[in-house]
């Protein structure tokens, strides 16, 4: 690799020349304590590069989901909105509407509706990403550390001919390249991400289903002259749910 | 009752799809049944607590849907142009 500059500091014996004392000395320190060498600034080991950004959209994902359910809690259920705590009993609006019965009388009904009925849930997913990589291949190393373990999973006579442990590419994000440029650049990271409503998840549609099916409709008692405005609930308040009050 | 799609639900008179707008319903306007005529009247007394979820949520969305508002629609894709004129080949 002709590039070596401050990113591939760190190099091993085995990647590059120009180390310097630095980063034998790190290569050293690693294979002592059987730990990573310290990545260079800006550079990764390539699994690493490729995996972050498909990390952050599962992260991202996850986040969504928890706001999704935050919201639900929060407007869905009379708990409390914060936390793992109690959720409450469903959120209702009430309405009254009039009932005509079969004898032609009149009379009020009271209407409970599931807030979550009347609502848009947010749920949104990503539902394309696109994930183009340009990177420059910094060094190729390999990795005294991972010797051990290479020997053990693919035992010695798997090796190649030289037996070497594979090599780790370690890089970095680089600039895109353009036309006439004479580097070479073999990838660029863009990522470019569609975001669209979900598909209504199972569980929620059945959380759904649920809660429109606990709508109930509760016959009004006629307001009592007697009472006038002392208890506008009792006088204008809802009776059990299909019963009549007889007195 | 079944699940219809958000913001509706079977009208308690006739079972058909009954749309409960939001902003009616914060503003306590009735809500009626173009099926049967039934008028939903939303008590606000009783439903205070819910008006008031829902009066917060609609406040915190405001933005959100004034932006989708602004979005002008996209084109539909195809025949562009005021002529309509078809893509060279």
């Amino acid at each position: 690799m002709a590039e070596q500059d401050n990113a591939a500091g760190a190099a091993a014996p085995a990647g590059g020349g120009n180390g310097g004392n630095g980063g034998n000395g790190n290569a050293q320190a690693a294979g002592a304590s059987g730990a990573l060498p310290e990545p260079q600034s800006g550079v990764l080991s390539l699994a690493q590069l490729i995996g972050a950004p498909i990390h952050a959209l599962v992260d991202a994902e996850a986040q969504s989901a928890m706001a999704t359910a935050r919201f639900v809690r929060a407007v869905g259920f009379t708990g409390d909105g914060e936390g793992m705590g109690d959720l409450g009993e469903l959120q209702m609006a009430r309405f009254t509407r009039k009932r005509r019965n079969a004898d032609g009388t009149e009379e009020d009904v009271e209407v409970q509706i599931p807030l979550l009925s009347m609502l848009p849930i947010p749920a949104l997913q990503i539902k394309d990403a696109e994930l183009d990589y340009t990177v420059k291949i910094v060094q190729t190393e390999a990795l005294p550390s991972r010797e051990a373990e290479v020997n053990q999973l693919m035992g010695v006579k798997r090796m190649g001919p030289l037996r070497e442990a594979p090599a780790t590419l370690r890089a970095a994000f680089a600039r895109e390249s353009h036309p006439g440029d004479r580097r070479s650049v073999d990838m660029l990271v863009k990522m470019k991400l569609r975001i669209e409503q979900a598909d209504m998840p199972g569980g929620l549609a059945q959380l759904l289903a649920l809660a429109t099916e606990s709508s109930r409709q509760d016959r009004l008692e006629p307001p009592k002259p007697d009472n006038g405005g002392k208890d506008g609930r009792k006088a204008g308040g809802r009776s059990n749910r299909g019963k009549s009050d007889v007195e | 009752m079944t699940a219809l799609s958000p913001g509706h639900i079977p009208c308690p008179g006739c079972g058909q799809s009954l749309a409960l707008p939001i902003e009616a319903v914060l503003a306590g306007r009735p809500i009626l049944c173009a099926g049967c005529g039934l008028e939903l009247q939303v008590n606000r007394r009783d439903s205070e607590a819910a008006l008031s979820a829902l009066g917060r949520w609609w406040s915190e969305t405001a933005p959100a849907r004034a932006a989708a508002e602004a979005v002008p629609a996209e084109p539909a894709g195809g025949i562009s142009g005021r002529r309509g004129r078809r893509p060279r080949r």
